[in-house]
Protein backbone atom coordinates (compact mmCIF):
# COMPACT_ATOMS: atom_id res chain seq x y z
CA UNK A 1 0.00 0.00 0.00
CA UNK A 2 2.78 1.98 1.07
CA UNK A 3 4.67 1.50 -2.44
CA UNK A 4 1.34 2.63 -4.61
CA UNK A 5 0.98 5.86 -2.32
CA UNK A 6 4.91 6.52 -3.66
CA UNK A 7 4.51 5.54 -6.73
CA UNK A 8 0.96 7.72 -6.94
CA UNK A 9 3.48 10.70 -5.09
CA UNK A 10 6.17 10.08 -7.65
CA UNK A 11 3.73 10.44 -10.73
CA UNK A 12 2.60 13.46 -10.09
CA UNK A 13 6.03 14.78 -9.30
CA UNK A 14 7.20 12.76 -12.99
CA UNK A 15 4.46 14.06 -14.43
CA UNK A 16 4.69 18.32 -13.43
CA UNK A 17 1.29 18.16 -11.51
CA UNK A 18 3.32 19.40 -8.53
CA UNK A 19 5.24 21.83 -10.66
CA UNK A 20 1.58 22.72 -12.22
CA UNK A 21 0.12 22.93 -9.09
CA UNK A 22 3.21 25.15 -7.12
CA UNK A 23 2.92 27.45 -10.38
CA UNK A 24 -0.99 27.56 -9.58
CA UNK A 25 -0.23 28.66 -6.09
CA UNK A 26 1.88 31.37 -6.61
CA UNK A 27 -0.02 32.83 -9.82
CA UNK A 28 -2.84 32.27 -7.08
CA UNK A 29 -1.19 34.26 -4.17
CA UNK A 30 0.01 37.13 -6.34
CA UNK A 31 -3.17 37.92 -7.95
CA UNK A 32 -4.75 38.27 -4.33
CA UNK A 33 -2.25 40.75 -2.78
CA UNK A 34 -2.44 42.53 -5.52
CA UNK A 35 -6.13 42.68 -5.67
CA UNK A 36 -6.38 43.17 -2.02
CA UNK A 37 -3.62 45.83 -2.48
CA UNK A 38 -5.40 47.89 -5.27
CA UNK A 39 -8.78 48.08 -3.35
CA UNK A 40 -6.95 48.61 0.18
CA UNK A 41 -5.29 51.53 -1.92
CA UNK A 42 -8.38 53.12 -4.06
CA UNK A 43 -11.57 52.33 -1.78
CA UNK A 44 -12.68 55.04 0.36
CA UNK A 45 -14.39 53.14 2.48
CA UNK A 46 -13.07 52.54 6.48
CA UNK A 47 -14.36 50.75 10.00
CA UNK A 48 -16.88 48.14 9.60
CA UNK A 49 -17.84 48.81 6.07
CA UNK A 50 -14.00 48.37 4.81
CA UNK A 51 -14.35 45.13 6.80
CA UNK A 52 -17.13 44.09 5.39
CA UNK A 53 -15.90 44.90 2.09
CA UNK A 54 -12.53 42.37 2.58
CA UNK A 55 -14.24 40.16 4.41
CA UNK A 56 -16.88 39.48 1.10
CA UNK A 57 -13.77 39.75 -1.33
CA UNK A 58 -11.64 37.12 0.80
CA UNK A 59 -15.02 34.79 0.43
CA UNK A 60 -15.43 35.21 -3.11
CA UNK A 61 -11.53 34.47 -3.88
CA UNK A 62 -11.87 31.66 -1.17
CA UNK A 63 -14.81 30.60 -2.86
CA UNK A 64 -13.08 30.23 -6.90
CA UNK A 65 -10.25 28.80 -4.56
CA UNK A 66 -12.20 25.87 -3.40
CA UNK A 67 -14.29 25.34 -6.48
CA UNK A 68 -10.45 25.47 -8.30
CA UNK A 69 -9.83 22.73 -5.98
CA UNK A 70 -12.32 20.57 -6.83
CA UNK A 71 -11.79 20.64 -10.18
CA UNK A 72 -8.37 19.69 -9.36
CA UNK A 73 -8.99 17.23 -6.92
CA UNK A 74 -11.59 15.96 -9.06
CA UNK A 75 -9.48 15.40 -12.47
CA UNK A 76 -5.89 14.35 -10.45
CA UNK A 77 -7.87 11.47 -9.11
CA UNK A 78 -9.52 10.25 -12.24
CA UNK A 79 -6.53 10.05 -14.36
CA UNK A 80 -4.68 8.42 -11.77
CA UNK A 81 -6.86 5.79 -11.52
CA UNK A 82 -9.19 4.83 -14.79
CA UNK A 83 -5.81 5.79 -16.46
CA UNK A 84 -3.98 2.67 -14.91
CA UNK A 85 -6.84 0.44 -14.78
CA UNK A 86 -7.81 0.96 -18.52
CA UNK A 87 -4.00 1.28 -19.50
CA UNK A 88 -3.22 -1.96 -18.21
CA UNK A 89 -0.62 -0.55 -15.88
CA UNK A 90 -2.55 -1.79 -13.02
CA UNK A 91 -3.05 -5.29 -14.42
CA UNK A 92 1.07 -6.40 -14.30
CA UNK A 93 0.66 -4.41 -10.57
CA UNK A 94 -2.29 -6.69 -9.17
CA UNK A 95 -1.12 -9.32 -10.48
CA UNK A 96 1.77 -8.89 -7.61
CA UNK A 97 0.42 -10.40 -3.85
CA UNK A 98 -1.50 -6.74 -3.21
CA UNK A 99 -4.88 -6.73 -2.47
CA UNK A 100 -7.41 -4.75 -4.35
CA UNK A 101 -8.19 -2.50 -1.09
CA UNK A 102 -4.33 -1.78 -0.25
CA UNK A 103 -4.59 -0.72 -3.89
CA UNK A 104 -7.25 1.44 -3.78
CA UNK A 105 -6.54 2.88 -0.35
CA UNK A 106 -2.59 3.40 -1.43
CA UNK A 107 -3.59 5.77 -4.49
CA UNK A 108 -5.92 7.52 -1.62
CA UNK A 109 -3.29 8.10 0.47
CA UNK A 110 -0.85 9.31 -2.13
CA UNK A 111 -3.18 11.38 -4.18
CA UNK A 112 -4.67 13.12 -0.42
CA UNK A 113 -0.52 13.91 0.11
CA UNK A 114 -0.96 15.92 -3.39
CA UNK A 115 -4.38 17.25 -3.55
CA UNK A 116 -4.22 17.95 0.38
CA UNK A 117 -0.44 19.47 0.28
CA UNK A 118 -1.83 21.87 -2.69
CA UNK A 119 -4.99 22.95 -0.63
CA UNK A 120 -3.05 23.81 2.28
CA UNK A 121 0.00 25.39 0.83
CA UNK A 122 -2.14 27.03 -1.62
CA UNK A 123 -4.63 28.20 0.89
CA UNK A 124 -2.18 29.08 3.08
CA UNK A 125 -0.64 31.46 1.20
CA UNK A 126 -3.95 33.07 0.23
CA UNK A 127 -4.73 34.03 3.60
CA UNK A 128 -1.37 35.17 4.54
CA UNK A 129 -0.96 37.54 2.10
CA UNK A 130 -4.35 39.31 2.42
CA UNK A 131 -3.09 39.35 6.33
CA UNK A 132 0.34 41.00 5.38
CA UNK A 133 -1.34 43.37 2.58
CA UNK A 134 -4.64 44.53 3.90
CA UNK A 135 -4.24 43.63 6.99
CA UNK A 136 -6.81 41.51 7.45
CA UNK A 137 -6.54 38.45 9.04
CA UNK A 138 -9.70 36.15 9.58
CA UNK A 139 -10.67 34.73 12.95
CA UNK A 140 -9.89 31.01 12.64
CA UNK A 141 -7.64 30.45 9.66
CA UNK A 142 -6.40 26.99 10.57
CA UNK A 143 -10.26 25.45 10.90
CA UNK A 144 -11.30 27.20 7.54
CA UNK A 145 -8.34 25.71 5.76
CA UNK A 146 -8.94 22.22 7.38
CA UNK A 147 -12.34 22.52 6.18
CA UNK A 148 -11.47 23.45 2.59
CA UNK A 149 -9.07 20.98 2.36
CA UNK A 150 -11.35 18.49 3.89
CA UNK A 151 -13.94 19.53 0.49
CA UNK A 152 -11.30 19.04 -1.71
CA UNK A 153 -10.80 15.34 -0.37
CA UNK A 154 -14.27 14.23 -0.47
CA UNK A 155 -14.37 15.36 -4.31
CA UNK A 156 -11.42 13.51 -5.23
CA UNK A 157 -12.93 10.55 -3.36
CA UNK A 158 -15.36 10.75 -4.96
CA UNK A 159 -13.80 11.29 -8.67
CA UNK A 160 -11.24 8.17 -7.70
CA UNK A 161 -14.27 6.15 -6.72
CA UNK A 162 -16.21 6.57 -10.35
CA UNK A 163 -13.07 5.80 -11.29
CA UNK A 164 -12.77 2.10 -10.06
CA UNK A 165 -16.09 1.62 -12.51
CA UNK A 166 -15.73 4.35 -14.88
CA UNK A 167 -13.34 5.64 -17.66
CA UNK A 168 -11.68 9.20 -16.39
CA UNK A 169 -13.45 11.63 -18.53
CA UNK A 170 -16.86 10.44 -17.43
CA UNK A 171 -15.53 10.30 -13.82
CA UNK A 172 -14.43 13.32 -13.59
CA UNK A 173 -17.52 15.05 -15.40
CA UNK A 174 -19.94 13.43 -13.26
CA UNK A 175 -18.38 14.69 -10.16
CA UNK A 176 -17.81 18.13 -11.43
CA UNK A 177 -21.52 17.87 -12.34
CA UNK A 178 -22.22 16.61 -8.53
CA UNK A 179 -19.62 19.60 -7.14
CA UNK A 180 -21.54 22.42 -8.78
CA UNK A 181 -25.24 21.05 -8.35
CA UNK A 182 -24.73 20.81 -4.66
CA UNK A 183 -23.12 24.32 -4.86
CA UNK A 184 -26.38 25.47 -6.51
CA UNK A 185 -28.60 23.11 -3.90
CA UNK A 186 -26.74 25.36 -1.55
CA UNK A 187 -27.95 28.37 -2.47
CA UNK A 188 -31.30 26.63 -2.69
CA UNK A 189 -31.19 26.10 1.00
CA UNK A 190 -30.04 29.79 1.59
CA UNK A 191 -32.90 31.19 -0.30
CA UNK A 192 -35.02 28.66 2.06
CA UNK A 193 -33.67 30.58 4.72
CA UNK A 194 -33.71 33.93 3.84
CA UNK A 195 -37.68 33.47 2.75
CA UNK A 196 -38.49 31.36 5.38
CA UNK A 197 -39.39 28.51 2.66
CA UNK A 198 -38.87 24.92 4.43
CA UNK A 199 -39.59 23.18 1.23
CA UNK A 200 -36.47 25.13 -0.29
CA UNK A 201 -34.19 24.90 3.32
CA UNK A 202 -35.08 21.23 3.13
CA UNK A 203 -34.04 20.80 -0.69
CA UNK A 204 -30.92 22.22 0.30
CA UNK A 205 -30.55 19.55 3.50
CA UNK A 206 -30.99 16.75 1.21
CA UNK A 207 -28.19 18.30 -0.94
CA UNK A 208 -26.30 18.35 1.74
CA UNK A 209 -26.40 14.97 2.54
CA UNK A 210 -25.83 13.35 -0.80
CA UNK A 211 -22.35 15.26 -1.05
CA UNK A 212 -21.74 17.34 1.99
CA UNK A 213 -19.02 19.54 0.16
CA UNK A 214 -21.04 22.69 0.36
CA UNK A 215 -21.99 21.94 4.16
CA UNK A 216 -18.02 22.17 4.86
CA UNK A 217 -17.61 25.39 2.25
CA UNK A 218 -20.32 27.00 4.23
CA UNK A 219 -18.78 26.16 7.73
CA UNK A 220 -14.98 27.00 6.37
CA UNK A 221 -17.08 30.45 5.25
CA UNK A 222 -17.98 30.90 9.21
CA UNK A 223 -14.56 30.61 10.48
CA UNK A 224 -13.20 32.95 7.88
CA UNK A 225 -15.39 36.28 9.13
CA UNK A 226 -14.52 38.74 11.08
CA UNK A 227 -16.58 37.76 14.61
CA UNK A 228 -17.88 41.53 14.77
CA UNK A 229 -19.61 41.04 11.32
CA UNK A 230 -21.49 37.87 12.39
CA UNK A 231 -22.27 39.37 15.82
CA UNK A 232 -23.71 42.42 13.38
CA UNK A 233 -25.18 39.82 10.78
CA UNK A 234 -26.79 37.62 13.83
CA UNK A 235 -27.95 41.42 15.36
CA UNK A 236 -29.78 42.07 12.43
CA UNK A 237 -31.14 38.47 11.74
CA UNK A 238 -29.43 38.67 8.18
CA UNK A 239 -29.42 35.26 7.14
CA UNK A 240 -29.42 33.20 3.93
CA UNK A 241 -26.58 34.81 2.01
CA UNK A 242 -23.97 32.90 0.00
CA UNK A 243 -20.86 35.83 1.35
CA UNK A 244 -22.19 35.77 5.05
CA UNK A 245 -22.63 32.65 7.15
CA UNK A 246 -24.06 33.70 10.52
CA UNK A 247 -23.32 30.69 12.58
CA UNK A 248 -20.86 27.40 12.58
CA UNK A 249 -22.35 24.70 11.10
CA UNK A 250 -23.77 21.69 13.37
CA UNK A 251 -21.20 19.28 14.37
CA UNK A 252 -23.67 16.44 12.66
CA UNK A 253 -22.68 18.00 9.09
CA UNK A 254 -19.16 17.50 9.77
CA UNK A 255 -19.69 14.00 11.36
CA UNK A 256 -21.65 13.27 8.26
CA UNK A 257 -18.71 14.50 6.00
CA UNK A 258 -16.38 11.94 7.41
CA UNK A 259 -18.83 9.45 7.67
CA UNK A 260 -19.47 10.33 3.90
CA UNK A 261 -16.09 9.77 2.49
CA UNK A 262 -15.26 6.42 4.06
CA UNK A 263 -18.58 5.31 2.83
CA UNK A 264 -17.72 6.73 -0.72
CA UNK A 265 -14.37 5.25 -0.65
CA UNK A 266 -15.21 1.66 0.87
CA UNK A 267 -17.58 1.70 -2.42
CA UNK A 268 -14.59 2.48 -4.56
CA UNK A 269 -12.90 -0.18 -2.94
CA UNK A 270 -15.81 -2.94 -3.79
CA UNK A 271 -15.93 -0.95 -6.79
CA UNK A 272 -12.63 -2.21 -7.86
CA UNK A 273 -12.41 -5.67 -5.94
CA UNK A 274 -15.61 -6.63 -8.89
CA UNK A 275 -13.66 -5.10 -11.74
CA UNK A 276 -12.55 -7.44 -14.31
CA UNK A 277 -8.67 -5.85 -15.12
CA UNK B 1 -8.63 -32.24 -6.45
CA UNK B 2 -6.10 -31.98 -3.73
CA UNK B 3 -5.63 -36.09 -4.81
CA UNK B 4 -5.56 -35.67 -8.48
CA UNK B 5 -3.49 -32.73 -8.15
CA UNK B 6 -1.05 -35.06 -5.92
CA UNK B 7 -1.65 -37.84 -8.58
CA UNK B 8 -0.44 -35.35 -11.52
CA UNK B 9 2.91 -34.57 -9.90
CA UNK B 10 3.72 -38.34 -8.80
CA UNK B 11 2.49 -37.55 -5.02
CA UNK B 12 5.17 -35.38 -3.82
CA UNK B 13 4.06 -31.98 -4.91
CA UNK B 14 0.79 -30.21 -5.96
CA UNK B 15 0.82 -28.97 -9.23
CA UNK B 16 1.87 -25.81 -10.55
CA UNK B 17 -1.88 -25.13 -12.15
CA UNK B 18 -4.45 -27.27 -11.33
CA UNK B 19 -8.08 -26.44 -12.63
CA UNK B 20 -11.35 -27.92 -12.95
CA UNK B 21 -14.25 -26.89 -15.30
CA UNK B 22 -12.58 -23.47 -14.89
CA UNK B 23 -15.62 -21.49 -16.29
CA UNK B 24 -15.78 -17.43 -17.51
CA UNK B 25 -19.18 -15.97 -18.82
CA UNK B 26 -20.05 -12.64 -19.86
CA UNK B 27 -23.37 -12.40 -19.68
CA UNK B 28 -23.84 -15.08 -22.30
CA UNK B 29 -21.33 -15.00 -23.82
CA UNK B 30 -18.71 -18.11 -22.17
CA UNK B 31 -15.68 -16.59 -22.96
CA UNK B 32 -14.27 -19.87 -21.28
CA UNK B 33 -15.87 -23.15 -21.07
CA UNK B 34 -15.05 -25.90 -18.26
CA UNK B 35 -11.03 -25.34 -18.67
CA UNK B 36 -9.59 -28.54 -16.90
CA UNK B 37 -5.85 -28.80 -16.79
CA UNK B 38 -2.56 -29.92 -15.19
CA UNK B 39 0.37 -28.11 -15.59
CA UNK B 40 3.24 -30.15 -13.82
CA UNK B 41 6.14 -28.31 -11.98
CA UNK B 42 9.21 -27.86 -13.95
CA UNK B 43 7.31 -28.36 -17.38
CA UNK B 44 7.23 -25.58 -19.85
CA UNK B 45 3.11 -25.57 -21.05
CA UNK B 46 2.20 -24.03 -24.45
CA UNK B 47 -1.29 -22.73 -24.52
CA UNK B 48 -2.19 -22.08 -28.29
CA UNK B 49 -5.15 -21.03 -29.69
CA UNK B 50 -6.11 -18.75 -32.44
CA UNK B 51 -7.46 -15.34 -31.41
CA UNK B 52 -10.40 -14.66 -29.17
CA UNK B 53 -9.57 -18.35 -27.92
CA UNK B 54 -9.75 -17.41 -24.22
CA UNK B 55 -6.15 -17.83 -23.79
CA UNK B 56 -5.89 -14.34 -22.01
CA UNK B 57 -9.00 -15.06 -19.92
CA UNK B 58 -7.55 -18.32 -18.62
CA UNK B 59 -4.13 -16.70 -17.65
CA UNK B 60 -6.00 -14.12 -15.83
CA UNK B 61 -8.21 -16.37 -14.13
CA UNK B 62 -5.08 -18.19 -12.98
CA UNK B 63 -3.70 -14.99 -11.85
CA UNK B 64 -6.52 -13.89 -9.70
CA UNK B 65 -7.85 -10.51 -12.25
CA UNK B 66 -10.62 -12.21 -13.40
CA UNK B 67 -12.85 -14.41 -10.92
CA UNK B 68 -14.48 -17.61 -12.05
CA UNK B 69 -18.06 -18.13 -12.93
CA UNK B 70 -17.53 -21.64 -12.65
CA UNK B 71 -15.06 -24.72 -11.39
CA UNK B 72 -11.92 -24.36 -9.57
CA UNK B 73 -8.58 -24.00 -9.45
CA UNK B 74 -5.49 -23.99 -8.01
CA UNK B 75 -1.80 -22.45 -8.50
CA UNK B 76 1.22 -23.49 -6.48
CA UNK B 77 -1.21 -25.41 -4.20
CA UNK B 78 -3.08 -22.25 -3.32
CA UNK B 79 -6.49 -21.08 -4.73
CA UNK B 80 -6.99 -19.08 -7.54
CA UNK B 81 -6.42 -15.49 -6.33
CA UNK B 82 -4.99 -15.83 -3.06
CA UNK B 83 -2.01 -13.13 -2.89
CA UNK B 84 0.20 -15.56 -0.94
CA UNK B 85 0.40 -17.84 -4.49
CA UNK B 86 0.96 -14.19 -6.55
CA UNK B 87 4.05 -13.66 -4.65
CA UNK B 88 5.99 -16.52 -6.07
CA UNK B 89 4.10 -15.81 -10.21
CA UNK B 90 5.99 -14.16 -12.65
CA UNK B 91 3.64 -12.17 -15.15
CA UNK B 92 3.82 -10.73 -18.55
CA UNK B 93 0.95 -9.42 -19.51
CA UNK B 94 -0.41 -9.46 -23.04
CA UNK B 95 -0.74 -5.63 -23.57
CA UNK B 96 1.85 -5.12 -21.24
CA UNK B 97 2.29 -1.58 -20.33
CA UNK B 98 4.63 -0.41 -17.41
CA UNK B 99 4.87 3.45 -15.70
CA UNK B 100 6.57 5.64 -18.97
CA UNK B 101 7.36 8.30 -15.97
CA UNK B 102 9.57 5.78 -14.84
CA UNK B 103 12.92 4.38 -15.62
CA UNK B 104 13.22 0.55 -16.10
CA UNK B 105 14.74 0.06 -13.41
CA UNK B 106 12.68 1.95 -10.89
CA UNK B 107 9.73 -0.12 -12.89
CA UNK B 108 11.42 -3.52 -11.36
CA UNK B 109 12.29 -1.94 -8.30
CA UNK B 110 8.94 -1.00 -7.34
CA UNK B 111 7.51 -4.44 -9.03
CA UNK B 112 10.35 -6.20 -5.74
CA UNK B 113 8.71 -4.05 -3.36
CA UNK B 114 5.00 -4.95 -4.21
CA UNK B 115 6.20 -8.69 -4.44
CA UNK B 116 7.57 -8.14 -0.84
CA UNK B 117 11.15 -8.52 -1.41
CA UNK B 118 13.42 -6.53 0.88
CA UNK B 119 14.28 -3.29 0.37
CA UNK B 120 18.28 -4.16 0.59
CA UNK B 121 18.34 -6.67 -2.72
CA UNK B 122 15.75 -4.89 -4.69
CA UNK B 123 18.58 -3.02 -6.98
CA UNK B 124 20.17 -6.20 -7.46
CA UNK B 125 17.61 -8.07 -8.70
CA UNK B 126 16.25 -5.18 -10.52
CA UNK B 127 19.92 -5.38 -12.37
CA UNK B 128 19.66 -9.10 -12.69
CA UNK B 129 16.56 -9.00 -14.72
CA UNK B 130 17.43 -6.32 -16.95
CA UNK B 131 20.80 -8.20 -18.28
CA UNK B 132 18.76 -11.61 -18.72
CA UNK B 133 16.10 -9.61 -20.86
CA UNK B 134 19.11 -7.47 -22.53
CA UNK B 135 18.31 -4.34 -21.40
CA UNK B 136 21.83 -4.04 -19.30
CA UNK B 137 22.84 0.08 -19.64
CA UNK B 138 18.84 0.69 -20.35
CA UNK B 139 17.76 0.68 -16.77
CA UNK B 140 18.25 4.70 -15.99
CA UNK B 141 16.15 5.93 -19.41
CA UNK B 142 12.90 6.78 -19.03
CA UNK B 143 10.14 3.55 -19.85
CA UNK B 144 8.44 6.25 -22.17
CA UNK B 145 11.28 6.98 -24.09
CA UNK B 146 11.86 2.69 -24.81
CA UNK B 147 10.67 1.07 -27.59
CA UNK B 148 7.67 -1.34 -27.81
CA UNK B 149 10.47 -4.32 -28.27
CA UNK B 150 12.13 -3.10 -25.47
CA UNK B 151 9.16 -2.65 -23.13
CA UNK B 152 8.21 -6.49 -24.04
CA UNK B 153 11.56 -6.98 -22.92
CA UNK B 154 10.90 -4.85 -19.71
CA UNK B 155 7.72 -7.06 -18.92
CA UNK B 156 9.65 -10.07 -19.32
CA UNK B 157 12.55 -8.20 -16.93
CA UNK B 158 9.15 -7.60 -14.94
CA UNK B 159 7.98 -11.60 -15.05
CA UNK B 160 11.10 -12.75 -14.11
CA UNK B 161 12.10 -10.85 -10.97
CA UNK B 162 13.42 -12.77 -8.34
CA UNK B 163 13.18 -15.96 -9.52
CA UNK B 164 9.75 -16.67 -9.34
CA UNK B 165 8.57 -20.92 -9.46
CA UNK B 166 5.99 -19.93 -12.07
CA UNK B 167 6.00 -17.81 -14.78
CA UNK B 168 3.32 -16.99 -16.82
CA UNK B 169 4.19 -15.35 -20.41
CA UNK B 170 1.16 -14.16 -22.52
CA UNK B 171 2.18 -13.91 -25.75
CA UNK B 172 5.85 -12.68 -24.91
CA UNK B 173 7.27 -12.15 -28.35
CA UNK B 174 4.10 -10.43 -30.06
CA UNK B 175 6.55 -6.76 -30.48
CA UNK B 176 9.73 -8.93 -30.80
CA UNK B 177 12.01 -9.15 -33.90
CA UNK B 178 13.65 -12.59 -34.19
CA UNK B 179 16.53 -11.95 -32.55
CA UNK B 180 14.24 -10.58 -29.08
CA UNK B 181 12.33 -14.46 -30.38
CA UNK B 182 15.29 -16.35 -30.20
CA UNK B 183 16.49 -14.89 -26.82
CA UNK B 184 13.10 -15.41 -25.24
CA UNK B 185 13.32 -19.35 -26.41
CA UNK B 186 16.87 -19.09 -25.19
CA UNK B 187 15.35 -17.18 -21.45
CA UNK B 188 12.67 -20.08 -21.51
CA UNK B 189 14.93 -22.87 -22.13
CA UNK B 190 17.24 -21.43 -18.58
CA UNK B 191 14.07 -21.31 -16.65
CA UNK B 192 13.46 -24.93 -17.32
CA UNK B 193 16.82 -25.54 -16.54
CA UNK B 194 16.57 -23.88 -13.39
CA UNK B 195 13.29 -26.12 -13.11
CA UNK B 196 10.95 -22.93 -12.74
CA UNK B 197 7.19 -23.65 -14.51
CA UNK B 198 6.57 -22.05 -17.66
CA UNK B 199 3.14 -21.31 -18.62
CA UNK B 200 3.49 -19.51 -22.22
CA UNK B 201 0.70 -18.44 -24.25
CA UNK B 202 0.91 -18.29 -27.37
CA UNK B 203 -1.02 -18.42 -31.07
CA UNK B 204 2.83 -18.68 -32.51
CA UNK B 205 3.04 -22.19 -33.09
CA UNK B 206 7.03 -22.64 -33.68
CA UNK B 207 7.36 -20.82 -30.27
CA UNK B 208 5.54 -23.20 -28.49
CA UNK B 209 7.07 -26.49 -30.52
CA UNK B 210 10.60 -24.89 -29.93
CA UNK B 211 10.10 -24.77 -26.53
CA UNK B 212 7.00 -26.91 -24.85
CA UNK B 213 7.00 -30.43 -22.92
CA UNK B 214 3.16 -30.31 -23.32
CA UNK B 215 0.57 -28.00 -24.73
CA UNK B 216 -3.21 -27.81 -24.87
CA UNK B 217 -5.11 -26.38 -27.57
CA UNK B 218 -8.15 -24.09 -26.93
CA UNK B 219 -10.74 -22.98 -29.18
CA UNK B 220 -14.04 -21.17 -28.80
CA UNK B 221 -13.24 -21.48 -24.59
CA UNK B 222 -12.98 -25.11 -24.79
CA UNK B 223 -9.65 -27.40 -24.64
CA UNK B 224 -9.84 -29.31 -28.08
CA UNK B 225 -6.66 -31.19 -27.52
CA UNK B 226 -3.77 -31.57 -24.75
CA UNK B 227 -1.25 -33.69 -23.91
CA UNK B 228 2.57 -33.98 -24.16
CA UNK B 229 4.25 -32.46 -27.31
CA UNK B 230 6.09 -35.39 -28.58
CA UNK B 231 2.58 -37.62 -28.87
CA UNK B 232 0.55 -34.95 -30.33
CA UNK B 233 2.76 -34.55 -33.04
CA UNK B 234 3.21 -38.08 -33.96
CA UNK B 235 2.02 -39.52 -36.79
CA UNK B 236 1.50 -42.99 -38.12
CA UNK B 237 3.98 -44.35 -41.25
CA UNK B 238 7.45 -44.50 -41.57
CA UNK B 239 9.43 -43.29 -45.05
CA UNK B 240 12.31 -46.09 -45.95
CA UNK B 241 15.10 -44.84 -48.51
CA UNK B 242 15.37 -48.57 -50.10
CA UNK B 243 16.92 -49.91 -52.88
CA UNK B 244 16.75 -53.44 -54.72
CA UNK B 245 13.21 -54.30 -53.82
CA UNK B 246 10.43 -53.71 -56.39
CA UNK B 247 7.79 -51.30 -57.15
CA UNK B 248 5.22 -54.48 -56.52
CA UNK B 249 7.08 -56.15 -53.37
CA UNK B 250 6.67 -52.46 -51.99
CA UNK B 251 3.12 -52.07 -53.01
CA UNK B 252 2.39 -56.04 -51.35
CA UNK B 253 3.92 -54.72 -47.84
CA UNK B 254 1.43 -51.93 -48.14
CA UNK B 255 3.67 -48.87 -49.56
CA UNK B 256 4.38 -46.93 -52.36
CA UNK B 257 7.22 -45.51 -54.04
CA UNK B 258 7.28 -41.17 -53.47
CA UNK B 259 10.34 -40.88 -55.02
CA UNK B 260 13.74 -42.49 -56.54
CA UNK B 261 14.43 -45.18 -53.91
CA UNK B 262 11.95 -43.84 -51.42
CA UNK B 263 9.03 -45.80 -49.91
CA UNK B 264 6.00 -44.61 -47.81
CA UNK B 265 4.47 -46.56 -45.77
CA UNK B 266 1.33 -43.93 -44.33
CA UNK B 267 -0.43 -46.38 -42.59
CA UNK B 268 2.32 -48.64 -40.36
CA UNK B 269 2.24 -48.28 -36.93
CA UNK B 270 5.70 -47.79 -34.65
CA UNK B 271 5.61 -50.92 -33.65
CA UNK B 272 5.66 -52.05 -36.80
CA UNK B 273 8.86 -51.04 -37.93
CA UNK B 274 10.92 -53.45 -37.17
CA UNK B 275 9.18 -56.37 -38.88
CA UNK B 276 9.04 -54.06 -42.07
CA UNK B 277 12.72 -53.87 -42.09
CA UNK B 278 13.31 -57.07 -41.64
CA UNK B 279 11.08 -58.40 -44.14
CA UNK B 280 12.42 -55.81 -46.75
CA UNK B 281 15.99 -57.02 -45.83
CA UNK B 282 14.46 -60.89 -46.35
CA UNK B 283 13.15 -59.64 -50.24
CA UNK B 284 16.78 -58.38 -50.50
CA UNK B 285 16.68 -54.76 -49.97
CA UNK B 286 19.23 -52.72 -48.95
CA UNK B 287 18.18 -49.71 -46.61
CA UNK B 288 19.47 -46.25 -46.57
CA UNK B 289 17.21 -44.99 -43.66
CA UNK B 290 13.44 -45.06 -42.15
CA UNK B 291 12.15 -41.50 -40.89
CA UNK B 292 9.18 -42.19 -39.24
CA UNK B 293 6.43 -39.41 -39.65
CA UNK B 294 6.09 -36.27 -37.18
CA UNK B 295 3.29 -33.42 -38.17
CA UNK B 296 4.32 -30.16 -37.87
CA UNK B 297 1.99 -28.47 -34.92
CA UNK B 298 1.15 -26.21 -37.31
CA UNK B 299 -0.45 -29.13 -39.24
CA UNK B 300 -1.47 -30.74 -36.20
CA UNK B 301 -3.16 -27.36 -35.06
CA UNK B 302 -5.31 -26.70 -38.42
CA UNK B 303 -6.57 -30.93 -37.68
CA UNK B 304 -7.58 -30.03 -34.67
CA UNK B 305 -9.25 -26.93 -35.26
CA UNK B 306 -11.38 -29.09 -38.07
CA UNK B 307 -12.21 -31.43 -36.25
CA UNK B 308 -13.89 -28.95 -33.81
Amino acid sequence: MLEICRLTVVESLRRRLTLALFAATLLLVGLTGWAFSEIGRLSSLQGVERLMQFSVLLLFLMLLFTGMLALTAVFTAAAAVAGELESGVAAAILARPLRRGAYLFGKWLGLAAVVGGFALLAGAGELLIVSRVAAFAPPQPVAALALITAQALLMMTLSLALATLLSAVTSAIISTVAFFLVWMLGTVDLMGVALKYPTLMTVGEIGKILLPTNALWQAAEYYLEPGSLVAAAQGLGLGGNPFLAIGPQPPAVLIWAGVWGGIVLALGIWGVVRRQI
Amino acid sequence: MAQSQEAAAGGTAPAAIHTELLERRYGRHVALHGLSLVVPRGSVFGFLGPNGAGKTTAVKLLLGLVRPTGGEGMVLGLPLGEPAARRRIGYLPELFRYQEWLSGREVLEAHAALAGMERGRRRAAAEEALATVGLSGEGLRRVGAYSKGMQQRLGLAVALLGDPELVVLDEPTSALDPVGRHDVRTIIQNLRAKGTTVFLNSHLLTEIEAVCDEVAVLDHGRVIAQGGLGSLLQAKGVDVEVEGVSQEEIGRLGGTWSAPRNASFPELAEGDVPELVARLVALGGRIHGVTRRRASLEQRFLDWLEVR
